[in-house]
C-alpha cells in the first residue's frame, strides 16, 4: 500500500501543468509532439504507470477539447496495436503515435441497431461491413483502430484516412460514427486474434479508464475555478467563501474531487495489473467520478454566479460533462453492470 | 501509488471475519433490542488480541501496523458486528488506551494498558460537554491542582462506555482562563469518591455501546494520573483524530459490506412479478450503490490510516474529507439496503435497519459533518 506519488511522477505532473498552462495548442497531434519529452505518451511503459490518472485528469483540466483524441489515440489504439498488433505494426505505428507523428484514435462502440464490424476475406485482404460509432477525432485522425470480428474471431482492422468507402458522420455530442460498406483492407491492416482473446472486456477497460479521467478533470478545473472566485475578494468586503453557505459548497466540491481521484487511481493501477477486480473497480469509479462531475458543476456555476457563465468559465464545460455521462455504457448502463457483476448474473 | 493489502493482511482480515461470525454476531441482535453491552464478546475479542492489536507485545499487545489494525475493524463490520460493540471498541482502544500508550508514564503505561489490552477492563475517554461538543476550547470541566492532588469539577456526556469503563481518560482545565492551551487529560477510575457516571442513554443506534454522562463533584485524584503535561490535553486529543478517521470508521466501511452481501443474497432468493428482485433495474442501482460507497470509503479510509502508519504529520483537511465522505455519504446506500429489503428491511430480525440505525452516528459522532465542512472550506 502506498497512496504518495513519487518525486518522478510529481516531476512529470509538474512538467504537464507548465506546458499545459502556457500553450495555446490544442490540436491533438501538436500537442502530443509537445508533450513528447516529459514522459507522457509513453506512460505505462517508461514505468510511472502510476501517474496515468493524475497526467489525464492534467489533460483534461487544461486541454478538453483535444483530451479525448489523444488518449484514445495513446492509450487504446497505441496500447492494442502493441498488445494485440503482429510485430510489425509496433514500428510502423505504435512508435509514430506516441511521437505525435501519426494521428489515431479508436472506433470501439457498436451503433445501436447497426450491424458491428466484421471482415470477409478478399483477395489479399478483407472487405469490411458495419458500423462503429462515439469516435473522438475521427475527422482529423491519421489512422483509425477499429474493434470487429472476422468470422467470430476478434479482430482489429486500421482504417487510414485515404481508405475509400468509408464514411464519417458527426454525432450531437461531437463524436464520429464510421460506416463501412464493402470497404477493402490489406491484410497488413487486418489483425485477427484468437477467439479467446478478452479484447471487448480490455477495450472497455481503457475506454473507462480515459472517462473515468475526463470526469476527475473537469472536476478539477471547476473546483479550482469556483475556489479562486470565491477567495477573491471584493473591496472592502470579505471574500466568498467566508459565507458558510459557500464555504460548505467548496468543501463538498473538494470531498467529492478528492474521492474522484482516489477512485481513478485505484482503478488504473488495477486495470494495469490485469486484477480480477478491475471491471468492478472501475465501473465503480465511473459512475462515481461522472456522478460528482456533474455534481460539481452544479455547485460551481451557483458559487461563481453569473460569472460562471462567462467564455472560459464552468458553463464551457456543462455539455461535455453531461455527453460524458450519456455515452455507451452510460451511467446508469453501468449502475447495472456494477449490479450484474454484484449479482453475478 | 498502489493500494493493494499484503496477503497477510487479507489472510488476517478472514480470520477476524471468521472469529466475530462465530463468536460475536449470534448475539448482535440480541444486545442492540436489549440496548445491553456484550461483556463477553468484549472479553473474547480482548482473547483473540483485537482490543490491543497495535499495542507493542511488551504490553500484551499484537504488535500490528495500523494498516492491519484499522483493517479488522473492517473486518468485524463486513462480519456483521453491530456498529454498537465497534463503537465501543474504538472508544476503548484508541481513544482511550492509545493516548494513555502516546502520552503516559512508564508506571501508567505498566499498570493501566494490560488490563485494558486483555478485555478485563474497560477503558472511555471523556471529552464532550454539554456546551463543549465540536467546540472543545468551551469546556467547563476544571481540574485544579491542590498539594499533590487534582480536584476535578464538572460534567461530560455522550461518553461512549461511560457507564461500564473501570478507566476515564477525562480532559479538563487546568486553567480556565486559557482556551486549548488550558487542557489537561487525567486517568480517573471507577469508584473515585466524586466521580459518577449516569444512566445508559437511550439512542438511536449504535445501542449495544452504553452512552452517558460523566459527574465530578470534588473528585480528587492523585497528581500522578495526570497523563502527559498540563496543558498538552487539546493536542493529545487532536492525535487521536487519525484513529478516528481510520480505525473508527472503517467498521463502517466493512458494515456496509455486510449489508451489500445480505442485500445481493436477498435480491436473489426474492421473486416477484415471477422474477428475483435482483433482475430488476431498481434493485441493482441500490446496490451499485451500495458497493460505490464501500469502495470509495475504503479508499478515504486507508490512505489516514496508511499515513499515520508511515508516521506522517495528521492531513487535517484529507481526514475531515474522510470523515465527511463516511458520514454524509454513509446515509444515501443504508437506505437503499433497507429499501431494496422492503418490509424486512423495517423489521429487526433482518439487521438493516440496524445498519441504517448505527451508520446515523457517523456525521455526529467525534465532530459533525458540518464541523468537517468548516475545516475544509478554511484549509483549502
Amino acid at each position: 500500500m502506498n497512496f504518495d506519488y513519487s518525486q518522478d511522477e510529481l516531476d512529470l505532473f509538474h512538467s504537464l501543468e507548465t506546458i499545459l498552462g502556457k500553450t495555446t495548442e490544442v490540436r491533438p497531434k501538436n500537442l502530443i509532439s509537445k508533450l513528447a519529452w516529459t514522459g507522457y505518451a509513453t506512460l505505462g511503459e517508461n514505468g510511472l504507470a502510476g501517474a496515468l490518472p493524475g497526467a489525464q485528469e492534467r489533460l483534461a483540466q487544461w486541454k478538453p477539447a483535444a483530451y479525448r483524441t489523444m488518449e484514445y489515440g495513446l492509450r487504446i489504439a497505441a496500447t492494442t496495436l502493441r498488445r494485440f498488433g503482429p510485430e510489425a505494426w509496433h514500428a510502423t505505428w505504435v512508435t509514430p503515435i506516441q511521437q505525435g507523428k501519426i494521428l489515431a484514435t479508436a472506433a470501439l462502440d457498436q451503433a445501436e441497431g447497426e450491424p458491428d464490424l466484421t471482415g470477409k476475406p478478399h483477395d489479399k485482404g478483407y472487405l469490411i461491413n458495419g458500423t462503429k460509432t462515439a469516435i473522438p477525432g475521427a475527422i482529423s485522425a491519421d489512422v483509425i483502430l477499429a474493434s470487429g470480428t472476422v468470422e467470430e474471431s476478434p479482430a482489429l482492422f486500421l482504417f487510414q484516412k485515404e481508405t475509400g468507402d468509408v464514411s464519417l458522420t458527426q454525432g450531437a455530442t461531437g463524436l464520429y460514427t464510421l460506416t463501412a460498406h464493402e470497404t477493402f483492407l490489406p491484410d497488413t491492416q487486418v489483425a485477427i486474434l484468437s477467439k479467446k482473446t478478452p479484447l471487448a472486456p480490455f477495450l472497455d477497460l481503457l475506454k473507462n479508464r480515459i472517462q473515468i479521467a475526463e470526469a476527475t478533470g473537469h472536476a478539477a478545473a471547476l473546483f479550482d475555478q469556483a475556489k479562486t472566485a470565491a477567495k477573491t475578494c471584493p473591496e472592502g468586503g470579505k471574500p466568498p467563501i467566508a459565507k458558510q453557505e459557500i464555504g460548505f459548497k467548496l468543501a463538498t466540491m473538494y470531498t467529492l474531487l478528492q474521492t474522484s481521484r482516489l477512485m481513478s487511481a485505484n482503478a488504473s493501477g488495477l486495470i494495469d495489473a490485469n486484477a480480477s477486480d478491475a471491471a468492478m473497480a472501475s465501473s465503480c469509479a465511473r459512475v462515481f467520478c461522472s456522478d460528482a462531475a456533474n455534481e460539481i458543476i452544479s455547485s460551481a456555476l451557483e458559487v461563481m454566479g453569473e460569472n460562471g457563465f462567462k467564455k472560459g468559465g464552468p458553463a464551457d464545460r456543462l455539455a461535455a460533462i453531461q455527453a460524458l455521462r450519456v455515452e455507451g455504457p452510460s451511467v446508469g448502463q453501468t449502475k447495472e453492470a456494477i449490479g450484474n457483476m454484484l449479482l453475478k448474473y | 501509488m498502489e493500494f493493494a493489502f499484503t496477503k497477510e493482511q487479507l489472510m488476517f482480515k478472514k480470520e477476524v471475519i471468521r472469529f466475530a461470525r462465530e463468536k460475536i454476531v449470534p448475539r448482535v441482535a440480541e444486545h442492540d433490542r436489549n440496548h445491553t453491552f456484550d461483556f463477553e464478546a468484549f472479553h473474547k475479542m480482548g482473547e483473540f488480541g483485537l482490543l490491543g492489536l497495535h499495542f507493542p507485545e511488551e504490553y500484551g499487545g499484537g504488535g500490528a501496523d495500523v494498516v492491519t489494525t484499522v483493517l479488522a475493524g473492517e473486518a468485524l463490520g463486513e462480519a456483521g458486528v453491530d456498529g454498537g460493540l465497534t463503537l465501543s471498541y474504538g472508544a476503548h482502544s484508541f481513544l482511550c488506551a492509545d493516548t494513555l500508550y502516546c502520552h503516559g508514564t512508564d508506571a501508567q503505561k505498566t499498570r493501566f494498558l494490560p488490563p485494558l489490552i486483555s478485555g478485563d477492563k474497560i477503558g472511555c475517554m471523556g471529552l464532550t460537554e454539554p456546551n463543549a461538543g465540536s467546540d472543545v476550547s468551551a469546556m467547563k470541566t476544571t481540574a485544579l491542582k491542590k498539594g499533590d492532588t487534582y480536584v476535578l469539577n464538572g460534567s461530560k456526556t455522550f461518553i461512549t462506555n461511560g457507564p461500564i469503563a473501570d478507566v476515564a481518560l477525562i480532559y479538563a482545565k487546568t486553567d480556565p482562563e486559557k482556551a486549548h492551551d488550558g487542557i489537561s487529560a487525567f486517568i480517573v477510575e471507577k469508584g473515585t469518591p466524586g466521580f459518577e457516571a449516569g444512566p445508559p442513554m437511550d439512542k438511536l443506534g449504535c445501542r449495544s455501546s452504553q452512552t452517558s454522562e460523566l459527574f465530578f463533584s470534588n473528585c480528587v485524584i492523585p497528581a500522578e494520573n495526570l497523563v502527559g503535561m498540563e496543558g498538552l490535553g487539546f493536542l493529545m486529543a487532536m492525535q487521536t483524530v487519525e484513529w478516528d478517521r481510520s480505525a473508527l470508521l472503517s467498521p463502517m466501511v466493512g458494515g456496509m459490506n455486510h449489508a451489500l452481501a445480505r442485500s445481493v443474497t436477498y435480491a436473489k432468493g426474492r421473486k416477484q412479478f415471477g422474477r428475483p428482485i435482483g433482475k430488476f433495474y431498481a434493485t441493482k442501482e441500490k446496490l451499485a450503490a451500495m458497493k460505490i460507497f464501500a469502495e470509495a470509503a475504503k479508499l478515504l479510509v486507508y490512505r489516514i490510516a496508511w499515513c499515520k502508519g508511515q508516521g506522517k504529520p495528521l492531513n487535517h483537511l484529507e481526514a475531515a474529507v474522510a470523515k465527511l465522505f463516511v458520514g454524509d455519504w454513509l446515509l444515501g446506500p443504508s437506505n437503499d439496503a433497507v429499501l431494496l429489503h422492503g418490509g424486512y428491511g423495517y423489521c429487526h430480525e433482518y439487521g438493516m435497519e440496524r445498519i441504517f440505525r448505527d451508520g446515523r452516528l457517523a456525521p455526529i459522532g467525534g465532530g459533525t459533518s458540518d464541523v468537517q465542512k468548516m475545516i475544509i472550506s478554511k484549509m483549502i
